[in-house]
């Protein structure tokens, strides 16, 4: 990552880690002291977390410091998330998050590594080709990790 | 010592049977495989392999993750040589003169002495594990709140000033993994605490789906980024170690296994500090200081030694002190732990058996490594041809099976999503994900630590710099702010200078 960008993620960065620790440790002080229960300063439930996110916030500000003071022209920087990254976390998503829920293991396994495997080949190769390894990798993938999770080792699978 | 050697026995013994030495042999090859095959780390090994040895007896269920631990780290070395893209992070330093070694041709002993430095390492590091345990076991028993409160704190602070290239936000990531940590009830009153009414995060973040996501998933966002590139192996002939060579470098074999194992005792720091510390070392006092770089036999022995010394050496703090001294040590407590095995100072009177049975299980993945390096590097080889795009869906499918195996539910798999979402775009801006995980193996200990110190001295703060060991130990943490505070400062200075 080139300086520039880097110093401007500091600043970004750097800045909701204040956020996020001034908000822990708002919500800390705002947690139930349980006195009536005998509690002191140093037991009730947000001591601890009130301390981490005064830090975290105290961090945030000197990341936001060193990025402010290293600030400078902006050039090219390499993209947070590229197209095939996104592809695939959709896919994952969609696997975890759907495929899951309403198809059982093996059927939700074989679509997703072979719609996976085939999106992800080579465009050189030839589509037969490509089809064709995704199908057997998808079936074999589903099949091999039902027998093994579930009737070897007893693991329940989703 | 002949106790101790008579308890080291019993436990080889104990483990001599067949269906043992099948699984000890399987799980090797497996953490060798996961190992090689670029993208996939140690610890996601570990992970995945955790989950599936759920339900079987806690010796051998271990036993299996010691052995794909060791053989993890072994099994980078494959890649590094022959690709020169290091399988793990611990093999990085051994593409150096790995690739080197290959690219004159010499791939086969390159590969040979890589066997030779991780046998000799893990055997190193075993006997320390042997001898130290049982040491730092008796001493760990005089530690109290306030020593164990500053010792969780060290471990999130050395692992962010040692992983990744930013400190500062090395301990950010620590910091933010104590926060996660504290997250679901808290143990005195059982309030619940950031989970906003979702009856999941009551119980809190399991660690081994955190874990999951933080080293599966996102590994594998960040391993999809580039298409892979055509796999070109460099082709080898005998990968038998040669003896001359554990003769001629016995000092580098020395010094390598002990400063990996010391490296590894160091909570949080692991494997590829361990293999380039000894690297480094080995440069510093060889006499053939211009082969570095360019095919040192010398270089990868030392490499390879330092990181599978390090393995036993990480398992130290977790039998002694409950606190890991690598990121797959972390998954390996959390398994300890779900198999109701209570690592700590309470090790040697409670299951003292146990820690000699930890150290049988390293022999056995040493003797396991020894047979893959020698038999069967050629097949193991085919396997770096496996397409990225054919192995990334079928390892996420494990991440998210191994997730929801631990307790059985979809939340889990959710939280790994999160992490490996969470692990891609904080490893993307710099990150290490090594101090955010010890943050939250240690957020427990180091909460429960000090509420008790303070309520012991009633908000005195002067036992925790008074107490000589909390004293060391505090000035350890505030002298590496200090000295890494200090050379940025020069090293900004430096640069100011040559501009």
């Amino acid at each position: 990552m080139s300086q520039a960008s880097g110093s401007r993620t500091d600043l970004w960065g750097g800045a909701a880690w204040v956020g996020l620790g001034s908000a822990i440790l708002v919500e800390s002080l705002r947690m139930d002291r349980f006195e009536s229960m005998g509690a002191t300063v140093y037991t009730y439930p947000g001591f601890v977390p009130g301390m981490i996110g005064a830090v975290v916030a105290l961090l945030g500000l000197v990341l936001m410091a060193r990025g402010w003071l290293a600030r400078a022209q902006a050039p090219e920087s390499e993209p947070v998330m590229p197209a095939r990254v996104a592809i695939a976390l959709l896919l994952s998503l969609a696997f975890c998050l759907v495929l899951l829920s309403r198809a059982h293991f093996v059927l939700a396994t074989a679509l997703f590594v072979a719609t996976f495997t085939f999106l992800f080949a080579d465009p050189a190769q030839p589509r037969a080709r490509r089809l064709r390894v995704a199908g057997l990798s998808g079936a074999i993938t589903a099949v091999v990790v039902f027998y093994v999770f579930q009737e070897i080792f007893l693991v329940r699978l989703p | 010592m002949l106790e101790g050697l008579l308890g080291l026995a019993q436990s080889i013994a104990g483990f001599a049977t067949p269906e043992i030495i099948f699984y000890a042999l399987l799980s090797c090859l497996v953490g060798v495989i996961m190992g090689a095959l670029p993208g996939l780390t140690a610890t996601m090994a570990l992970a995945l392999m955790t989950t599936l040895t759920l339900k079987l007896p806690p010796n051998q269920a271990l036993l299996i993750l010691i052995c794909t631990y060791v053989g993890a780290i072994y099994g980078g070395s494959r890649s590094a040589i022959l690709l020169n893209i290091p399988g793990t992070p611990a093999s990085a330093a051994s593409c150096l003169d790995g690739y080197a070694l290959a690219r004159q041709g010499l791939a086969g002993r390159a590969m040979g002495i890589a066997t030779t430095g991780s046998v000799m390492g893990t055997l190193i590091g075993m006997f320390f594990l042997a001898a130290f345990t049982p040491v730092l076991g008796g001493m760990a028993l005089k530690f109290g709140a306030y020593e164990f409160f500053w010792l969780a704190l060290f471990g999130v602070i050395i692992a962010g000033t040692l992983t990744g290239n930013d400190p500062l936000k090395g301990w950010i990531a620590g910091i933010a993994g104590l926060f996660i940590a504290g997250i679901g009830q808290e143990p005195q009153y059982g309030f619940e605490r950031f989970s906003y009414g979702v009856r999941d995060l009551a119980g809190g973040i399991s660690l081994v789906p955190a874990l999951v996501g933080a080293f599966g998933f996102a590994e594998l966002l960040t391993a999809i980024r580039e298409r892979q590139a055509p796999v070109k192996i460099s082709a080898f002939d005998t990968v038998i170690p040669r003896l001359r060579d554990v003769f001629q470098y016995w000092r580098t074999i020395l010094r390598s296994g002990l400063i990996g194992t010391a490296v590894g005792i160091v909570p949080g720091v692991g494997e590829d500090v361990a293999a380039w510390s000894s690297y480094a070392a080995a440069k510093r006092a060889s006499k053939e200081k211009e082969l570095y770089g360019k095919g040192s036999v010398e270089g990868l022995m030392a490499a390879e030694t330092g990181d599978n010394a390090c393995v036993p050496g990480a398992v130290i703090p977790v039998l002694t002190l409950a606190i890991p001294g690598s990121a797959p040590a972390a998954v390996l407590m959390a398994a300890m732990i779900i198999h109701g095995i209570k690592p700590g100072p309470m090790i040697m009177i409670e299951n003292p058996r146990f820690v000699y049975d930890v150290v049988a299980m390293m022999l056995f993945a040493t003797i396991g490594i020894l047979i893959y390096g020698l038999v069967l590097t050629k097949a193991l080889v085919q396997v770096l041809r496996v397409p990225q795009h054919v192995l990334v869906p079928i390892i996420f499918v494990l991440c998210a099976v191994g997730s929801f195996a631990i307790a059985g539910r979809m939340f889990d798999v959710y939280v790994m999503l999160v992490f490996g979402i969470l692990g891609y775009f904080l490893r993307h801006f710099g990150y290490p994900m090594a101090p955010l995980v010890l943050g939250i193996v240690l957020g427990d200990l180091l909460e429960k630590n000090l509420r008790r110190a303070l309520i012991l001295s009633d908000g005195d703060l002067t036992p925790f710099f008074t107490r000589p060991i909390s004293a060391v130990v505090a000035a350890m943490i505030f002298g590496t702010i200090g000295w890494k505070l200090w050379s940025l400062h020069k090293s900004r200075q430096a640069t100011s200078a040559a501009a």
